[in-house]
């Protein structure tokens, strides 16, 4: 009977969270929103610059997936190749199945002659839903699996045969999403060169010895930390960045 | 060199016997002299002419004597100084400077001889169609007491045959006035703080002669380290100039570039040979009334002190993109472009000059970046002459979708004002046109289906998320993740107090009965304080009740004041608490039963002792 009247009351407060938060944004544009209409309004008007800041300072406020694709457009418009590939990219990490995200970087890369970066199978799992969508189907399978297996248990009534086949597919999705979850951590390690002609060093030094010249957009792997410098595994060449030589899809 | 001062020996009879390969290097000389005479014969360069041609150079180009006595020559110069004053001890070889394969480790110095060592040079003196190398070693010489100190002579080796070095005599003669020192050139760096990397111009001195003849010099070299000298773009003229030690005079000046690229102090001093009436070394500018003596050529080492340069390494702070090493100050022309309008896939050229401020230029080509709309290619050489250098770049436009060539980063370091200053070349409007289509592509329709481009802005911010990081990696998921174990934890431990209660039922009828016993409590306090003496009776009979059924267990209305009583200890059985629960169910008994509400007046007074039976009962709950 207690255990009913809690459900009840959970139940009820989520549909009261529910209700406000779809009814909470009907008002004015939030700042996010001002920022993207604005960096819309100077693209269309040509002033590329102005544009970029405006959706940088967008994805600033609230980072969403069609805020960096446009980014992107801004920055490819000025000639930056870097950040014009890495705020695709970071469109992507928010929204996989952004075909113009995926359109425009496949368009850079050919004309660009840049590689894209190398995925694992479980990363190309995990490229096929979004990160939180992951977390939270990772979430809600394993507390299903444990509330369908563990509460029969705790009230002492007999498993059904639906809860016991329900626990069977939550377990299975659970086991699933493993591997996804092990590519969002690794790619969240991708980082992408964000100037051209930049000095691959062979240690941590700004007085390091140069490895080699890399081209902007060009991806790596950051494998570790020192100081202010990355060191970055790239396809042929291992070696030492500074910060913001490069940056990561995730932005950590 | 004077070879006929009145303290001055000389020697002849030594021919040196050439080591095993000789032969080798004599072709080395012979080619070294061939090169030296070339540059009177013309501009035309070598591979421009024909065999017979060079022949007849080859044949034309003085003969390099070897085999000629080696005639040393050691003497003072001046021979004769003041106390204090400075002469230069001066040994002449005619022989190549790497002949001499020993040198006494101590010099026979007389003790009141301040001696160091000096300059060391090889010059090849022309005449007669010959030339013949003649190597000078300095030592610099000082004494402060007169006398006539004697350098005697001492034996080396040229190349392994033992030569006598002749007797020197130095004469200090006090007395007025002064004698003068030794002839010295004068180095004058145009500023001794200078920046790793940056060319400053150091100016050699060879001040005229007390009877104003002016001499030449040649094989100048800069000594020290630390250093890079320039050597194209030397400058020679005789011109008045101020001396260090005052006055005015007409100088020969040797104007070189120098390049430090190790800081901290770095030392430069300059030596040379005095060639009287020979100009060699490109052209010599002559400003106001010069004498040049004549006579055939005359050579003496000559060298200055050594000046200190203070070089500083460049700043970090403050570097602009483009920096390519370049410093100074510069200007740059505006761009040009070989056309207006070009195809994509089609070269064009980008030409733009800069120039220096501060002297001959010297600048590496800023590198042109390649960007997905522009592939480029630097033109090299560059076209430099004096203060100028033009840079011409070839880009090819890789899409008609750009309207401008890209912004080249360049800057440079302005010593002056120290600090970074930009000069990137702008950007330079262009019209692209399309590129010549591939055979066998279709129709318009079909090119833009195949021919990729970028999507069309999006109109809405699309998918959001509070941050980049994944939801997994943020502290807070597994915060959140604690709410369904907790949930869990609630659900177990309701179900196991539950099931506590269900074998202890007792419990729960106690329970039920503090409730019930303190909600009839205090509406007997109610009805107390309102003056309800039938009211009060029954609720505190109801009370009493309540508090004691549980104990049996019974239902509370099936209580009489006998079941009440043996709940009670003995002492308060026949005391205040047993007395109270009689007078209390006697008066309700009259009051449901005989009707005399006159009996239940008194009762209110009865309160205080209710109250501390309760009390007692609550507690046995």
């Amino acid at each position: 009977m207690m255990t009913h009247s809690l459900s009840r009351v959970l139940l009820i407060l989520g549909l009261l969270l529910t209700l406000a938060a779809q009814t909470a944004p009907a008002g004015n544009l939030t700042p996010a929103e001002q920022q993207f209409q604005a960096g819309l309004v100077a693209y269309q008007a040509g002033d590329f610059s102005l544009a970029a800041e405006s959706f940088r300072a967008a994805v600033g406020e609230r980072p969403a997936a069609g805020a960096y694709q446009d980014l992107g457009d801004a920055e490819w418009q000025q000639g930056r190749v870097g950040p014009a590939i890495v705020a695709w990219e970071q469109a992507l990490w928010l929204s996989p199945q952004n075909a113009a995200a995926e359109n425009n970087l496949k368009y850079a890369r050919t004309l660009g002659q840049i590689d894209a970066p190398e995925l694992t199978w479980y990363e190309v799992i995990s490229t096929w839903l979004p990160s939180g969508w992951w977390a939270l189907l990772t979430a809600f399978s394993l507390w299903l699996v444990a509330d369908l297996l563990a509460r029969p248990g705790i009230t002492r009534r007999h498993r059904t045969g639906w809860q016991q086949a329900l626990a069977a597919l939550g377990l299975t999705l659970f086991l699933l999403s493993l591997p996804a979850h092990l590519g969002w951590h690794t790619r969240s390690q991708i980082g992408f060169v964000l100037e051209s002609d930049t000095p691959l060093r062979l240690t941590p030094t700004e007085t390091a010895q140069e490895i080699t010249r890399l081209g902007a957009g060009e991806p790596g792997r950051c494998e570790r930390t020192f100081g202010n410098y990355s060191y970055l595994r790239f396809r042929n060449y291992a070696g030492w960045l500074a910060r913001d030589e490069f940056e990561l899809l995730s932005r950590k | 060199m004077n070879a006929n001062a009145p303290n001055s020996n000389r020697e002849t009879g030594l021919r040196p016997r050439w080591p095993a390969g000789g032969v080798w290097r004599r072709f080395a000389l012979l080619t070294a002299g061939f090169l030296l005479a070339a540059p009177p014969l013309g501009a035309q360069s070598f591979d421009q002419m024909k065999p017979e041609q060079l022949m007849q150079l080859m044949q034309s180009a003085p003969r390099l004597v070897m085999d000629a006595p080696v005639a040393p020559v050691a003497a003072f110069d001046p021979p004769v100084i003041s106390p204090g004053g400075k002469s230069v001890y001066r040994v002449s070889l005619h022989t190549l400077d790497e002949a001499i394969t020993k040198w006494p480790d101590q010099m026979p110095v007389p003790p009141q001889l301040e001696f160091t060592r000096g300059a060391q040079g090889m010059v090849f003196n022309y005449g007669g169609g010959t030339m013949k190398p003649l190597t000078v070693i300095n030592f610099h010489a000082t004494a402060d007491r007169p006398g006539v100190y004697v350098i005697p002579a001492f034996q080396i080796e040229i190349y392994g045959q033992p030569l006598t070095i002749p007797e020197a005599r130095l004469e200090v003669r006090a007395g007025s006035p002064a004698l003068p020192n030794a002839r010295e050139l004068f180095l004058d760096p145009v500023k001794t703080n200078v920046y790793v990397g940056e060319s400053v111009r150091v100016r050699v001195l060879n001040p005229a002669a007390e009877n104003g003849a002016v001499s030449m010099l040649s094989e100048v070299r800069l000594n020290g380290d630390g250093f890079i000298a320039g050597k194209g773009d030397v400058r020679q003229q005789i011109s008045p100039v101020r001396l260090p030690g005052g006055g005015e005079r007409n100088a020969f000046i040797y104007d070189a570039g120098v390049t430090p690229f190790a800081r901290g102090p770095l030392k430069i001093s300059a030596q040379g040979f005095t060639s009287g009436n020979s100009f060699g070394g490109g052209q010599v500018v002559i400003r106001g009334n010069v004498t040049i003596p004549g006579g055939p050529p005359e050579y003496t080492l000559l060298e200055s002190d050594p000046v200190t340069l203070n070089v500083k390494p460049l700043p970090f702070d403050g570097r602009l993109p483009g920096f390519n090493g370049a410093i100074g100050r510069f200007t740059r022309d505006q761009p040009q472009l070989s056309a207006g309008a070009v195809a994509a896939g089609d070269p064009v050229k980008l030409t733009v000059t800069f120039h220096s401020e501060t002297g001959v230029i010297h600048l590496a080509m800023p590198p042109a970046p390649t960007t997905p709309a522009w592939e480029s290619f630097a033109t090299t050489p560059p076209a430099s002459g004096g203060n100028s250098i033009t840079f011409t770049y070839t880009l090819i436009p890789q899409t008609d979708q750009t309207a401008a060539t890209p912004e080249i980063p360049f800057c440079y370091f302005d010593s002056d004002v120290e600090r970074y200053v930009n000069l990137a070349i702008p950007s330079v409007p262009i019209k692209v046109l399309p590129g010549a289509e591939p055979a066998g592509t279709g129709g318009p329709a079909e090119e833009s289906e195949k021919k990729p481009a970028l999507s069309p802005l999006a109109l809405a911010m699309g998918g959001t998320a509070a941050s980049l990081v994944p939801l997994q990696e943020r502290g807070w998921f597994f915060g959140v993740e604690l709410g369904p174990v907790l949930g869990l934890l609630a659900v177990w431990l309701v179900c196991r107090r539950r099931q506590f209660l269900e074998q202890h039922p007792d419990l729960v009828r106690r329970r039920r009965a503090r409730r019930a016993l303190r909600r009839e409590w205090r509406a007997l306090r109610q009805t107390a304080q309102s003056g309800d003496a039938r009211g009060f009776a029954n609720g505190a009979v109801q009370a009493i009740r309540l508090a004691c059924a549980p104990h049996f267990p019974a239902e509370p209305r099936a209580l009489v004041s006998r079941d009440v009583l043996q709940l009670l200890p003995e002492t308060e059985r026949t005391g205040e608490g047993g007395e109270v629960v009689r007078r209390l169910f006697q008066a309700v008994d009259a009051l449901d039963y005989a009707g005399t509400p006159a009996e239940v007046a008194g009762l209110l007074e009865w309160q205080p002792q209710l109250e501390r039976l309760l009390t007692r009962l609550e507690a046995q709950l």
